[in-house]
This record gives C-alpha cells, structure tokens and sequence, in this order.
C-alpha cells in the first residue's frame, strides 16, 4: 500500500486513525495493539508471506534484547558482549542473505570460475529499515542506554506503519516516551493541522516533482547503449538528482505527517542537502537519519577521529563504502560510497589545510557560490553511480557528461526547453527555497540543524493556506489516482 | 524531549480545526468539479475531444435503442461485440424470419457486464436474445480504458450503481488529460451529430463499411500479422455477469441462445489447451440450461473470409456467417426460413440528391448536405454504397447540374469495381448516361472530379469543403447481359475508356 495510493487514503488511513482514538479511550495497550496490528495489516498488504519473516526477527530480537538486558543487569558484561555480537551476526545474517547472497555468489562464481546457484532470492521491502532500526535497538540495549519491557511496544516501534518501509531510521530513547505518553492518545487538532499539511507538502514532493523527474531521468539512463549527447548526459543525471530528493524527502515529509496525526513525532530526514556548501555539510542534511545510525553505530565503534587523522580517514571510507552497500549488493552502490568517502577524506583534509596555512578561509560570495556548485556537481556525479543499471553505463553517462560520449542516436533522450525550465526550476527550489521543515517550523530529532527562516515564509494555520494546502490535495490525488503509471518510492528498494 | 510543536507554533485549537476543517472542504470543492463535469457532458453529448470507440458506442448505442424501441412484438435481438456488428446481418435473418431482428451488438472492450446491462434495457418479454460474445471476454476479468472512456461521461447510471472499489478502479482508468478534457469541453467543446458514424450502419443495427473494396492497406496488414491467441485458456473469467443475465431472461420470460462469434480459425483452437477452452464454453451453456447454435468451431472461418480483425468478417463472410445462423437458429425457434432475398439490385433504382432522406440502404460518401437543387462531391474521391450488389450489367444515369471551378475542363472518373469511365462535364445541367458490367460482388460507385477546389482556395467564401461536381440525381437501370446501349444527353460529350 503507497501512502498515495486510494486505499490507503480513504479506507486504511481514516479507519487506523479513528479506531486508534476512540480504542484509545479505553485502554491505552489495545490502542496500541490495534496500530501494531494497522502497521502489520499495512505492511502485509505487499506480500503477506513476508509477515513471517518480519514477525520472527521481531521475536527473535526482542527475545535477545530481553537476555541481554538481563545480562547487563547481573553484571555478566562479558557474556552480554557475546550475545550481542551474536545477535548482530543474526541480523546482519538475514540481511546479507536477502541482500547480498545473489550477489556474492555471482561474484564468487565470476572469480573462481564456477557456478554457484543460489536461485533466485526475492527482497523483502523494507527489510534493511527494519533491521538497522533492531540493530540500534539492540546496541542501545548493550550500552545500558534503552530496555523495553513490553513486547507490544517493541512490536510497535519496530512496525509503526508511517516508518516501516522507508525509515527514518529511529533510536527507542526518541519513540517509546512518545508512545508512553497517554496525552498522545487524544486527537490533538493542532497536531493534526500540522501533520496534514507535511502529509500534503510530501504528496506533491512525491507525485508532481519526483515522479515528474523520474520519465526525463528513465529517458536517460534506459537508453545509454543508444549513446548519449553531453547535454542529455547532464539532463539525465540533473534529474535523478531531483527525482530521488523530492521522492525521498518527499516520502519522509509524509511519514513526518502521518506520524503526527497519531501525536508521534519522527526525526527529520532532510535539510535542504543541495544546499550544502561542502560534502561533509551534505551528510549533516542528507538522509539524516541513516547518517547518524552509520556515525552512531559503526564510524564511532570503529574509532572515529580518536585514533588520528589517517585512522579517521580509514574510517570515514569504511562507514561510507559499508553504507553505500547497504542500498543494494552491486559495484555501483559501493562506488558511490566510495566516491563519498573519498569526497569526505578530501574535505577534512582540505579543512585541515585550510585551517592550519588560512588558504580559503575568509570566503567571499563568489567562492562561497564555487564550493556550492562544485558540492552539487561531485554529488551528481556519485548519483550516476547510484543510478545506473550497471558499472559500464555509469561510466559510458560519465563519458558523456565529460563531452567524450558518442553522439547521440535516434531514440535517445532529447532536451526541450519545458524540460530544461522543468529541471531549472526544481533545482532552483531545492537550493535556494526554505525546506518543508523551516516551514513549518518542525526540527524533531535535529533542533541544531534547521535554522529559523523570515517569519513571511512560515506556515499558519490559516485559510489561504488551508485552500492551498486543500489545492495540492486535489492535485495529488489527481496525478496519483488517474493514468500515470504508479512510482513505488525509491528508498523502497533498499 | 524537545518542546512540544503546538508550543512553537502557538496555534490555538479554534484555528487549527477551521485549518483542517477548509483543507478538507477545498480538496472536496475541486474534487466535485469533475463530477459536475460529467454530469454536464453527459447531456453535451460526444465532442470533437471524444475517443472513436466512445463516439460509436454513444452513437450507435443510441440509435440501435430507438430502433428496438420503434419496432413492435416480439424481437429476434442479437448480442456481443463488434464480432456480431460486423459477421451477422440481422438484415438477412429478418428476411428469412419475418420477425423483427435487431443487431444490438456493440464493441467487446465495454466488457462485458456493461453489454449485457445495455441488453436488459432493450429486450422485453417474449424477445430472443441470441449470445455472441468475443472469447477475450472471458479471458479478461477488470474494467477495461473503454468502459472508463464512454461511461465517463456518457453513462453515470451505470457508474453510479458500481461497488466503490470499482468505481475507484474505473477512475483510475483516465488519464488527467483526459479528465481535463473533459472539463474543458463542458464549456469549449463542439458537439458532434454522429451523423458520419451512423452512415456506417443500416437500419436494422448491421454494420455496413466491411466490404473488401473499402479495405485499406493497414487494414490488411493487420490481418496478416494475427498469430493465434494465447489468452484464451482455462479457466473461464468473468462469466457470472452471464450467468445472472441468463436468470435474468428466464425471469422475465425471454429465450436466450447462445451463439459464438465468427472467429479466425488456427490449428492450435482444436487441440490442447486451446480446444479445452473453446469445450468448456459449451458445457458451460449447457450446465446453464441454454441451448446452442452449434460448436465454437462451427464459427470459425479462414482468413480470406475477414475485414480487417480475428472477429470482424467482411460483406461477404458475414452472409455466410449469417446463413449458417439461420439454419441453426430454424429448429431452435420453431419458424421455417423463407427463401434467402435476392441481395442484389434487381430493379431500377433513382437517388433524388436534393432530398434530404435517402433510402436506407444507400450510404452517400463525400458530398455535401442536401441542397435544393442537389448535392456537391465535397472530398477527391465521393462514393455511393449500396446494401445489395450492384447488377451484373447496368446504365448509371446522371445529372449534374453544378460544375465548380475547373472541373469542367479536364474528365471526371466514375468507377464500378474494376471498369473505369472518364466522362468530360464542361458545363452545368449536363446528363450523362454509362453502361457497367460488374462480377456482381460490387456495391459502390465512386466518382473522382478532376480538380476539387474550395471556394476559399478561390477567395470566394470561408467554405473550406473540396467541391467538385453537383449532382441532382442518380438513377440504376439493370440491363440484361449483352445487351449494350451508349447514350448522352446535354451539352457534354463523354470520352468512355473501359480499362479493364
């Protein structure tokens, strides 16, 4: 079920949430079994065989948070560290199976020359969110920072249907107080305003950006055999660079939404990443979530910058090229890890430099505007990593984008002006327009990251916005409910 | 924890609720506008934006609805798709029969639920409604782009007493363009009169353009390329809506027989899979207590015997398609068959132009409307059809009483199936007279001015329509074999080629 979708608007949605209040009323445990059971209906209306996967490793890592935290309680650190590695080999286990093993095995059988057949191994949706969201758990558990006694909750912060299948990807500490408190469990109007109106900026984000990006991006990329001009090289990377911010952004704008009409409130994802000025600022607004459980539970674990500059370059690379695997077992994801990682590594040297001789430190507008662009064009360029169906048309794109493509055939992509105003215009926006979150004033999870806008580009809740908050309603629904072919949300590949 | 957001945004409850509270009314005000749309266009009628399958359904529905509705006592009532429109000629069974007989088939693609919903409107008790439905029906179970198409705007009847998940299903169909052409033509759009698609169709709902001299070249080819279905295979889908109509029948005391349609024939329908379907719909009729016209094998012909699709013959199949429904229909009704009519024309025939009603069974093609001495040849190449075939021999009279522009300098073409006479008409009120010899599988004469102009091309006037010659009358005089006679009358002389 999309969050776009008919069914999911006018039957799940409205029945969760009315039933969710009025259980509510009565006992605070059946209201929360009825929205872990909304969010295993939701996520079983993909492929309800699935349900048992996602049931087992919800069992399975409750009951060894459960050991662990007993462990923890009687001092046994040392056995509580084998189980937790023991637990994490379980985990990482099942997703490397689901994930990786195709892939592996291919590989395997490439090198060593003999056929290795696996079958065919279909993933689950969502599964990578829901184990990294178990691992942190678990982590947490391990430190002594989190412990959570009732099995209900843990279903339902591991299940909570606004979060399941595309993140963000949340720590227990920053949900379970919410679900605790028996003030969430009154329809809050204000709440519901607010979360209506991310619901509606996330609809539009997704249905008339996203996927608006996403025939021009296809346009590109599908045909790269047929050979690229550099012009529509740059158009197709330019627009899957849009398409996967708006549909990304756009997702976890509705998910921030959807959450908030239950009074739960989820970390921001984003932060206007195209705004960045260096690399190491994009990964500050870039799927900030993902950035914080990778800092969180492997950059840290691993060393950090404790162990020295050289180290924390190690380091950095490492986190990057494990959380570009993390999108998908193929060449294309690990390079575009990597590529960050050495953007990152050559960042920190850079400030380092620059700190210790005073070179480009005291920046002017027009360098200021350099590093912006030259930010934008090195993450285009690891886009095309991301994006392309395989290594050799990743590099074929490139080629192109560096005016050494071969001319491009009939059937090829080809750039008008509406399309070039198109990409303009949502480029300008994604650079220089306030984000969804600066809007609407919203910075759970991330306080020190959103700065405040003028008080002219705030959202109130009043009626001219209220009609055109009711306008974009209309719009979505429209573009989503009529012929468009129907675009499942990126992320839910991963 | 971090502050909480009502705090933030200090935002009172009152605000917040008539906030959420005209979100909502927005979304539903902008979402009526295309219900009142719909509803709008559906008194509008068809426009120029209106898909073709949409504009014939409307169109020919319409007009076959009035037919039944004009006809009194008992009815022979065909049904099914554009298999049955083209390949049975009620025409024929009624001649056979003496009782009414109505082609009420329609276009597959509406589905079908939807047809047999228009069947119950038009049949009353003591009718026969004989089946004829496309084998893709039962190999399809959702609600196709057609339906969406036409029902939307042209039948919210039908919308309205869907289940909702269908009705989203059938919204779901359209694309926004197609929505918002329709919103555009509620005050934009210009009405159609239909009068171009019910030329194609006689008075008794048959088809009448599926003659092998009207084929063209994609037409053809398309037939070429047919390979044999792989869709239809067990099980049967969607055969309760038959089921309910056949109870339906019963009730209100009207026969139901269950014919198939004329089908391409391949060697892969009568063994395997291919024949367990075409078995099963058989037995499927016969569990229901309805009886046959046969076998669906019975109905299927060789390629040389269609139009242009698997299930549409040409002029010439649909007699034999429509002979065989006779024979079989004769015990199952109970009514011997009169002798076949002679289909061909027999005895003069006079075409007055400047009436505005022609005979039913003549089809006028590129001329003009009627005017009061006649009617203009308005494209490059205007044609006469006629239901029979021509004579084997005869003499076309003509008068012409308009010549435009340049037309009277060079010779015009008149032609009957393969013969071909160039005649020069060089002044107005000229009549001209021509002898034809046919292989008697003719029914069209086709006249081709030399240079069709527009008296906008000649700064005369506005009017864009190519006017050749202006013709007042027509006349077909059957002529015994042999038997010659070149005549002319006026001012003109002809110049007769015989080509063939």
């Amino acid at each position: 079920m999309l969050f776009y979708t008919p069914e999911f608007l006018f039957l799940f949605l409205p029945i969760t949430l009315f039933a969710y209040f009025l259980i509510g009323r009565f006992s605070w445990k059946a209201a929360f079994g009825w929205l872990a059971f909304a969010s295993l209906f939701f996520y079983g209306y993909w492929n309800p065989k699935y349900l048992i996967l996602i049931s087992g490793s919800i069992i399975f890592n409750y009951a060894g948070g459960s050991v662990l935290g007993k462990l923890r309680d009687r001092g046994l650190d040392h056995s509580a560290c084998v189980v937790f590695v023991l637990l994490i080999i379980a985990n990482i286990g099942l997703l490397g199976y689901f994930k990786y093993l195709m892939f592996f095995a291919g590989q395997f059988g490439q090198m060593f020359g003999i056929h290795w057949d696996v079958g065919l191994i279909v993933l689950p949706i969502g599964i990578s969110f829901y184990t990294f969201t178990q691992i942190a758990y678990l982590a947490d558990v391990a430190k002594g920072k989190v412990r959570e006694r009732s099995f209900l909750a843990y279903i339902l912060f591991v299940t909570y249907f606004p979060h399941l299948v595309a993140g963000p990807v949340l720590h227990h500490a920053e949900m379970m107080p919410q679900f605790a408190n028996r003030q969430n469990l009154k329809f809050n109007v204000d709440n519901f305003a607010l979360g209506i109106t991310f619901f509606a900026f996330g609809l539009f984000k997704k249905i008339v950006l996203a996927d608006g990006c996403a025939p021009l991006a296809n346009g590109v990329f599908n045909v790269v055999s047929a050979g690229l001009s550099a012009a529509d090289a740059w158009l197709g990377a330019t627009a899957y660079t849009l398409q996967i911010y708006y549909d990304f952004s756009g997702y976890s704008d509705m998910a921030i939404g959807l959450s908030l009409l239950f009074n739960i409130r989820l970390p921001i994802n984003f932060n206007s990443p195209y705004r960045a000025t260096n690399i190491i600022d994009f990964w500050r607004r870039w799927h900030i979530t993902l950035s914080r459980f990778l800092r969180d539970y492997l950059y840290i674990p691993l060393g950090g910058n404790r162990k020295g500059q050289w180290r924390r370059h190690v380091n950095l690379m490492t986190t990057m090229l494990l959380g570009g695997l993390w999108h998908g077992a193929n060449w294309t994801f690990l390079i575009w890890g990597g590529l960050h990682g050495l953007y990152l590594a050559i960042n920190h040297f850079w400030r380092s430099f620059s700190e210790t001789t005073g070179i480009g430190k005291n920046t002017g507008m027009a360098l200021k505007i350099a590093y912006h662009l030259l930010t934008l064009i090195a993450v285009i360029i690891a886009w095309v990593f991301f994006r392309a169906g395989s290594l050799a048309d990743a590099l074929t794109v490139l080629s192109a984008m560096g005016g050494l493509g071969a001319h491009a055939q009939p059937g090829s992509a080809t750039i008008t002006i509406e399309t070039l105003a198109f990409i303009t215009a949502l480029l300008s926006w994604a650079m220089l327009a306030p984000n969804t979150n600066q809007i609407l004033r919203y910075n759970f999870g991330a306080q020190h990251l959103v700065t405040e806008i003028r008080d002219r580009f705030l959202w109130r809740p009043n009626i001219p916005y209220a009609m055109l908050v009711g306008l974009v309603f209309f719009i979505c629904a429209f573009v989503g409910v009529t012929g468009r072919e129907k675009l499942e949300f990126l992320y839910f590949q991963f | 924890m971090p502050e909480n957001i009502t705090d933030r945004h200090v935002i009172s409850n009152a605000s917040a609720r008539w906030y959420s509270i005209t979100v909502l009314m927005t979304f539903l005000l902008l979402l009526s506008v295309i219900p009142c749309a719909m509803l709008s266009l559906a008194d509008h009628g068809p426009t120029s934006h209106t898909n073709v399958s949409a504009l014939n359904i409307y169109f020919f529905g319409k007009q076959k609805q009035k037919i039944a509705n004009q006809t009194q006592g008992r009815h022979l009532v065909l049904l099914g798709g554009s298999s049955a429109f083209y390949s049975v000629r009620a025409r024929m069974l009624q001649a056979q029969f003496g009782i009414p007989v109505i082609n009420n088939a329609l276009h597959a693609g509406i589905g079908i639920d939807y047809l047999l919903y228009r069947a119950r409107q038009s049949l009353r008790p003591g009718d026969t409604a004989i089946l004829f439905m496309e084998y893709d029906i039962y190999a399809r179970s959702e609600p196709s782009w057609t339906l969406a198409d036409y029902i939307l705007p042209y039948d919210l009847a039908y919308f309205a007493a869907q289940p909702l998940t269908t009705q989203i299903g059938l919204i779901g169909k359209l694309t926004p363009s197609e929505y918002w052409n329709r919103v555009y033509d509620v005050f934009f759009g210009k009405p159609i009169d239909g009068k171009g698609a019910l030329s194609y169709m006689n008075g008794y709902g048959d088809v009448k353009n599926n003659l092998l001299e009207l084929r063209n070249g994609s037409q053809k080819a398309k037939l070429d390329t047919l390979l044999p279905r792989k869709n239809l295979v067990l099980p049967l889908k969607n055969a309760d809506p038959i089921a309910d109509f056949i109870r339906w029948c019963q009730k209100n005391g009207i026969t139901v027989i269950a014919g198939y349609p004329a089908f391409l024939d391949f060697p892969e329908y009568h063994s395997g899979k291919g024949q367990a379907f075409f078995q099963s719909l058989g037995k499927y009729y016969h569990e229901l207590g309805v009886p046959t016209l046969g076998e669906p094998s019975d109905f299927m012909f060789s390629k040389s015997m269609f139009f242009d699709t698997e299930y549409h013959l040409h002029d010439g199949g649909a007699a034999v398609m429509t002979d065989l429904v006779a024979q079989r229909l004769e015990p199952l009704l109970g009514m011997p068959r009169r002798k076949a009519p002679d289909i061909q024309i027999d005895r003069p025939l006079r075409l007055m132009l400047s009436e505005e009603k022609i005979p039913e069974e003549v089809s006028l093609r590129g001329f003009s409307e009627a005017e009061s001495w006649g009617r203009w040849t308005i494209v490059e190449k205007a044609s006469i059809q006629f239901d029979a075939t021509l004579p084997l021999s005869f003499r076309l009279d003509a008068c012409v009483m308009q010549v435009f522009g340049n037309n009277g300098k060079t010779p015009t073409l008149v032609r009957v199936g393969k013969e071909e006479h160039s005649v020069l008409v060089s002044a107005p009120n000229t009549c001209i007279s021509l002898e034809f010899k046919t292989d008697g599988k003719t029914h069209i004469i086709e006249i081709i001015p030399p240079e069709p102009q527009s008296p906008r091309q000649l700064g005369l006037s506005d009017d864009e329509s190519f006017l050749g010659l202006g013709f007042s009358r027509l006349e077909i005089t059957p002529m015994p074999i042999g038997i010659t006679e070149k005549s002319i009358t006026g001012n003109s002389r002809p110049i007769v080629n015989i080509t063939d």
